[in-house]
């Protein structure tokens, strides 16, 4: 009786969750489609929304490859290096991109010289500095309003930010401070916010955007581009939906 | 609770392998469609009936929208060819007024928005800018603004609500793909604000540099939240300079 019991519970309780998980999926999905459907992020700024990607310590040269790929223009890359533990990735760039750097004490600050790799700025800490150090040097040289710092082991897909350019400039109250994500611990960052200390202002206004933005491993994008052929399509969905649920349970069972 | 996660963990590596499953096979006949769509536009000929084939039709109806998307006004006769033969306006249409969540509303109405549509479309479509729900209303504007602007102009400055600066990118996108000027002067004297968020958005979009005058008498007159933005428009204009010690920094 015990085990009819609890097995019954059990299936309860399972279909309760799916059930959750689809209308909460399809919920998501509707809102996902029709920002996805729009092309306005691909032709100019959105609203004069400016982004730039923060990347400390990239895996490697495919890393800054996929985030110039980002197809919103009104961007820029700002990838902050450490010469003495990525002295090969550092000459790797310099030949990819044609960079010419201007140092300033124990840092060196590249651009690159080709018109087409004009967004990317790589920032190079010529003494052992710490991720949090180089996060810091970064946003002193980002240009744009705000700031999204990117895990070093992910990448993005290449229409994310048109996405989060879209969703900020539709809301109509004031300026976003804080945009969470469906990925873990990522988030993005007003200027003013950070400024002010995001956790310290109860009045910061937070969004939420439920659909991924992080390729959690960049060198498979192009199994990830089916999302972009053509319009938005459910399974695509929520086959993303179900790994990021499934790392985040796997991730939280590590100690 | 371990028994509990284990069989959590087993059903959706299950369905996750059967979505990708099906992911790939309607990406891949998705790639096709939008092939034979390139094609025939490019080539002005070949078998309209074989275009459709091996996808569902709303999947078509969506490579046909992506299509439309990208290609420039040489390309609309082939389109509207298409769109004709396999009546594409009246299938969203019907979807429109049949679907009982706004979300399929608004999506159906959202890809009607993007394809060439004729003037019986337009007045079909005004039904919905009366909708309950806002963003169903917008896309229904966004489809007479893909017909007729002008009049669009007209029916916007009798909404209720505020566009937002993403509505104003959309609408912008929709007006850059005709031939049919939009007056930017009377949005810009106009007293809504929706008129005066579209205007000037218009002429930073399109350069009109002509309106600068108007544009910096804006900066004090306009509503308080437009402010920014015709600094913003000036500021493309390399005007901003001048105004630097304006109030509102």
């Amino acid at each position: 009786m015990i085990v009819l019991f609890v097995s019954i519970l059990l299936s309860a309780l399972l279909f309760a969750v799916g059930v959750y998980f689809v209308v909460h999926g399809y919920r998501d999905f509707c809102s996902a489609r029709l920002y996805n459907l729009s092309i306005a992020s691909q032709v100019d700024s959105v609203g004069g929304v400016g982004i730039s990607i923060i990347c400390v310590a990239p895996k490697g040269a495919a890393a800054v490859v996929n985030l110039l790929d980002v197809t919103y223009p009104c961007s820029e890359v700002v990838v902050a290096v450490d010469r003495k533990s990525q002295a090969n990735l550092v000459s790797q760039l310099k030949i990819r991109y044609a960079l010419s750097g201007v140092q300033c004490e124990d840092v060196t600050v590249y651009r690159s010289t080709r018109y087409s790799f004009r967004r990317l700025v790589v920032i190079v800490a010529e003494k052992q500095k710490s991720n949090a150090q180089l996060v810091e040097l970064s946003v002193q040289q980002a240009i744009f309003n705000y700031l999204f710092i990117v895990p070093s082991s992910a990448g993005l897909f290449p229409h994310s930010l048109g996405v989060v350019a879209e969703v900020i400039a539709s809301q109509t109250d004031g300026q976003v401070d804080v945009i969470s994500t469906m990925d873990r611990d990522v988030n993005l960052y007003s200027r003013e916010a950070l400024r002010r200390g995001v956790n310290s202002s109860s009045n910061s206004q937070k969004i939420h955007i439920a659909q991924p933005l992080l390729l959690d491993n960049f060198s498979v994008a192009d199994n990830y581009l089916t999302i972009e052929r053509s319009g938005y399509n459910f399974w695509d969905f929520l086959s993303l939906k179900i790994m990021k649920y499934r790392n985040k349970l796997l991730s939280l069972r590590k100690p | 609770m371990l028994l509990a996660t284990i069989t959590y963990i087993v059903i959706d590596s299950v369905l996750l392998f059967v979505t990708r499953r099906l992911s790939v096979r309607s990406a891949a006949a998705e790639q096709r469609a939008i092939c034979r769509l390139a094609a025939f536009i490019a080539n002005r000929s070949g078998d309209i009936s074989a275009l459709g084939r091996g996808i569902a039709r709303f999947n078509f109806v969506q490579c046909v929208v992506f299509v439309a998307d990208r290609v420039d006004e040489q390309a609309y006769e082939p389109l509207r060819v298409v769109v004709k033969y396999y009546n594409i306006e009246r299938m969203l249409l019907d979807r429109a007024m049949r679907s009982f969540t706004e979300a399929e509303r608004a999506y159906a109405l959202a890809l009607l928005a993007r394809l060439p549509l004729g003037e019986v479309t337009e007045v079909m479509v005004e039904r919905f800018i009366e909708d309950n729900s806002p963003r169903v209303g917008f896309y229904a504007l966004l489809c007479i603004f893909s017909v007729s602007p002008c009049r669009a102009i007209a029916v916007l400055e009798g909404m209720d609500g505020r566009l937002s600066r993403r509505d104003v990118a959309e609408i912008l996108t929709v007006i850059s793909r005709g031939s049919c000027p939009v007056p930017y002067m009377p949005l810009l004297m106009s007293q809504n604000y929706n008129l005066q968020l579209l205007g000037i958005h218009l002429v930073r979009r399109f350069g009109i540099t002509e309106s600068r005058a108007k544009i910096a008498s804006m900066v004090k007159s306009c509503h308080s939240e437009l402010r920014e933005d015709a600094l913003q428009t000036l500021a493309c204009f390399g005007e901003a300079e001048r105004f630097c010690k304006c109030t509102i920094i």
